[in-house]
């Protein structure tokens, strides 16, 4: 049988620790921007997402930065910054009505939102359209291949399943896209209950962790759970963002985060 | 006249590198995950919120580590997780049920399909706010409502804004939406583009430099010109010790 690439990119992210959709996106968001800073600076497209995007999202504005690339950088924000003073110049504040419509008094009480002398300044000054981060767009695009060849690959023979119970899991984010992707009951079953063994598994960890600060068994070795606190919180909210020092693991080649265990 | 805490912490941020509310609203964050590992880990609201949150966001989920409070970390996300594992003992498959013009899209374009399983997705989803979240937000309103009203007048905020890094993108927004009248609005966007101004002509030098005619040039203040950019467009590193 015909493998897509994603399969054998799956099976190796989910052998190793955290949630292989978190390591695979860390993976594809740090080779785009590696190419971006030296092969794409002067695209004229990007450039333009660019400035409509008003810049980078914060995870992927700080992984630009690396040995060599501040020309990159530079260029970049230059164009983007210059952009946003555009919309800064000549700026006018709106003359306001001294008598505001009830109704409208009531909305802004409601849902408080921009008064309408500002409200087009502070649109200028936000991303146009429903323009993105260039890096989050091109991560949601293979996102989505990966999760479909994970549930396609789940329930086959030789297929995934395997490797995802003795993995970490998908994290939470990860697996409400999962689950939104599926389109058969058989899928599901597969996928909760692969995703209910690992979620088992370290919530009796946590168990441990908690027995074991009662001082009563302060003594007792530690085991597998010493480092369950921390799997908690990337099965909760994903991998940690790049700009944080986690303890115990070490940046690997590819930008991700290898436990020290 | 009468000050307030903000106007100070504001005025004192502001001789510091950055933008002074997203380092004061940093500040806060870590003082309120501190109270929260120290102080309210059995508190049974804190926990229901935390909860229904389906934990924190993924920044404030993290920054929970250089609290030094592994235990608490644990109780509290323990918590959660076996209030998911409940959620996932009473789940249904559920097909898509798209309506006509989802049908249409998804015809044309097979990605934007219809999502399946929307009554699971509904309970896994966040059913409130990252708690840290909402905290952060409240000072960021706090502190940019004080920097408007106190930004003219005697011993306003303007001398210490002008000399500083200014508001980031996403502050200058919201300081923008608070403004109450033209004279505060004409000073808070004369003082930004100043500072952006000088920024741009750094970026503009540290390019310059970079060609092979000019570096020999020694680099000036235009040195971390590209990292004060990052964090004008996209906002601070997540700073997670106190910045002097």
């Amino acid at each position: 049988m015909s493998r897509h690439i994603a399969f054998y990119e799956l099976r190796d992210a989910l052998a190793q620790p955290g949630c292989s959709l978190c390591r695979l996106e860390a993976r594809v968001a740090e080779r785009y921007l590696d190419f971006l800073l030296w092969e794409r600076v002067n695209d004229p497209d990007l450039r333009q997402n660019l400035r409509r995007a008003r810049g980078f999202c914060r995870e992927h504005a700080w992984m630009l930065v690396r040995p060599g690339a501040s020309l990159s950088i530079a260029v970049m924000l230059h164009d983007v910054l210059q952009d946003v003073l555009q919309s800064l110049n000549g700026a006018v504040i709106q003359p306001t009505q001294e008598t505001r419509r009830p109704l409208e008094r009531l909305r802004t009480t409601i849902a408080p939102a921009p008064p309408p002398a500002v409200a087009d300044i502070v649109a200028a000054l936000e991303p146009q359209g429903e323009q993105i981060c260039p890096a989050c767009a091109q991560c949601r695009v293979m996102e989505e291949v990966y999760l479909d060849v994970l549930l396609d690959s789940l329930p086959e023979a030789g297929g995934l399943l395997e490797a995802y119970q003795s993995s970490d899991g998908l994290c939470l984010p990860h697996f409400r896209r999962a689950v939104q992707r599926v389109r058969t009951q058989r899928v599901l079953d597969v996928l909760l209950h692969a995703q209910r063994t690992v979620w088992e598994r370290l919530s009796h960890q946590l168990g441990e962790v908690i027995r074991k600060n009662d001082y009563r068994f302060h003594d007792e070795p530690w085991g597998e759970e010493a480092d369950a606190w921390l799997r908690v919180i990337e099965a909760l909210v994903g991998a940690a963002p790049t700009q944080l020092e986690v303890p115990g693991r070490a940046r690997g080649e590819d930008g991700y985060e290898r436990t020290g265990r | 006249m009468g000050r307030t805490m903000s106007f100070y912490d504001l005025r004192d941020a502001m001789a510091l590198p950055g933008c002074p509310v997203c380092r004061l609203k940093a500040n806060a964050v870590r003082r309120h995950l501190d109270n929260l590992l120290w102080e309210s880990v059995n508190d049974a609201g804190v926990r229901r919120e935390i909860r229904n949150a389906r934990g924190f966001c993924q920044q404030h989920a993290w920054q929970l580590i250089e609290g030094g409070s592994s235990l608490g970390v644990v109780i509290i996300m323990h918590d959660v997780m076996q209030h998911v594992l409940q959620l996932l003992e009473t789940a249904e498959f559920q097909p898509p049920a798209p309506t006509l013009r989802q049908r249409a899209r998804s015809a044309l374009d097979p990605s934007r399909a219809a999502p399946a399983n929307a009554g699971l997705l509904a309970k896994l989803r966040p059913q409130a706010p990252c708690p840290v979240c909402v905290h952060a937000e409240t000072t960021e309103r706090v502190l940019i409502s004080t920097l408007v009203q106190e930004l003219l007048g005697e011993d306003g905020l303007l001398p210490a804004l002008r000399a500083s890094e200014g508001l980031c993108l996403l502050h200058l927004r919201q300081a923008l939406a608070q403004t109450p009248n033209a004279e505060v609005f004409d000073a808070l966007v004369g003082v930004q583009r100043e500072i952006w101004r000088r920024l741009t002509d750094q970026l503009a030098e540290l390019i310059r430099k970079e060609d092979y005619r000019f570096r020999h040039e020694a680099r000036g203040e235009e040195k971390g010109a590209s990292l004060r950019a990052l964090a004008v467009l996209s906002g601070p590193r997540i700073i997670t010790s106190d910045a002097g």
